[in-house]
């Protein structure tokens, strides 16, 4: 499959949170702290996407 | 003793009424941004709602802002006072600065400010609530998100919106749903402006909501204007289903944490939905060169980009309301530190 960039980065993002609340079910870890981990990950995603590489359209010199 | 009440009272109703002009933006300025409201009728409907929110799920909230942060007895008289000036002030600048301010986030603020001071914070139940904002946030922005790049225009395409006869059922469709976010609103929100007094044993749950539901609707004709301007028009461009999508979102995120009893933000939810939409919308508009990591740019994709003038996504403004929503809580929670642990040293406490 062709998964372009922002498709990556919308699948990192859900994947911190729900990975976290996985992850707090299924194991011994308080779910509190998991889903906490988790929504950090999905936090750095959503920096990257707004922010680092946003959809905007940039400033270039047509030749 | 009645005349602290009487301050008490009235703090408590300054309060509402900035979180009332607050949330009025919130809930309302999808609504009108795409022009399907005046600004007096959303303020109307907005003080209509907010009330029944209050009444009807605001209590949950109410108790863990009056006694789930701090033990009830902390918020004495003057303490309930202090809290509520702290979170009206940190509010009010919000509003003076004409963004949309988290009302929750800054109440909570200021509690969590003077639990510290007097160092009976519950700091689990912070955990949690501060858990919640993160989730939340991420949860509304990436639903709106994947709204916005996968099923925006097939939403459009499904509601036909731009046939006229269709018209009266769009704009119904979005006052409706812009009542359910001024409910939710409501519900989430009136307890930033009572809980401590309702902690502190002076007001009645119920009187407490009322009062607060009324402050609130006051505050929606006073200061909404201003804060339905920022969210509908500057953020990003709102069409009616655009409008629609955010709202529904963000209620149902807020009602659904309201009545679980976390003092979620509205303005968060809300505001990262229409960011979130607009982003997903963006994300399908930049040249494929671009997305495939080509260098090279070919003309036609240079004059694509000049001819979309819909600014879908606006980068300097979103990282200014985030600005806002970091440093908000911060001026609340600083203030009730300082003037608490000061208190507590020179034994007024």
């Amino acid at each position: 499959m062709n998964f372009k960039y922002y498709d990556k980065i919308l699948l990192g993002m859900i994947s911190g949170v729900a990975g976290g609340a996985a992850i707090g079910v299924l194991t011994a870890f308080p779910v509190n702290l998991t889903v906490a981990g988790g929504s950090l990950i999905s936090t750095a995603f959503m920096y990257q996407g707004l922010f680092k590489n946003a959809p905007v359209a940039l400033a270039e010199p047509v030749n | 003793m009645e005349l602290l009440l009487a301050v008490g009272i009235a703090t408590a109703v300054f309060v509402g009424i900035n979180v009332g002009g607050s949330s009025t933006g919130v809930a309302f300025g999808p609504a009108t941004g795409s022009n399907i409201l005046s600004y007096r009728k959303a303020s109307v409907l907005m003080s209509l709602f907010a009330l029944m929110g209050g009444l009807i799920v605001g209590p949950n909230v109410v108790h863990t802002l009056g006694e789930g942060l701090v033990p009830s007895t902390s918020f004495t008289l003057g303490a309930s006072i202090a809290v509520l000036l702290f979170t009206g002030i940190g509010i009010l600048v919000g509003n003076i600065l004409k963004v949309s301010v988290s009302t929750s986030e800054t109440a909570v603020g200021g509690i969590v400010g003077m639990g510290v001071a007097l160092g009976v914070l519950n700091w689990s139940t912070l955990g949690l609530i501060v858990t919640w904002w993160l989730v939340s946030a991420v949860i509304s922005f990436w639903i709106s998100a994947v709204v916005g790049r996968y099923l925006y225009d097939r939403i459009v395409g499904v509601l036909q919106f731009e046939k006229a006869e269709r018209n009266f059922a769009a704009k119904a469709l979005v006052l409706v749903v812009g009542c359910y976010m001024a409910f939710s609103a409501g519900a989430s929100n009136v307890a930033n402006a009572v809980a401590p007094l309702v902690g502190a044993g002076v007001v009645e749950i119920t009187p407490a909501v009322v009062l607060g539901g009324l402050a609130m609707g006051f505050g929606a004709f006073f200061l909404g204007p201003r804060t339905m301007k920022t969210v509908g028009n500057e953020l990003t461009d709102l069409s009616l289903e655009a409008a629609l999508i955010v709202e529904l979102i963000a209620a149902t995120v807020i009602t659904g944490l309201s009545w679980a009893g976390i003092p979620a933000s509205l303005a968060i939810t809300a505001t990262l939905s229409v960011i979130g939409l607009g982003w997903g919308r963006a994300s399908r508009r930049i040249p494929l060169s671009r997305e495939m990591g080509i260098e090279e740019t070919r003309e036609k994709d240079v004059e694509r980009r000049k001819e979309d003038d819909l600014q879908l996504y606006n980068m300097e403004m979103t990282r200014k309301v985030i600005s806002a929503w970091m440093t908000t809580p911060l001026i609340a929670g600083i203030l009730a530190l300082v003037v608490f642990t000061a208190a507590a040293r020179f034994g007024l406490l």
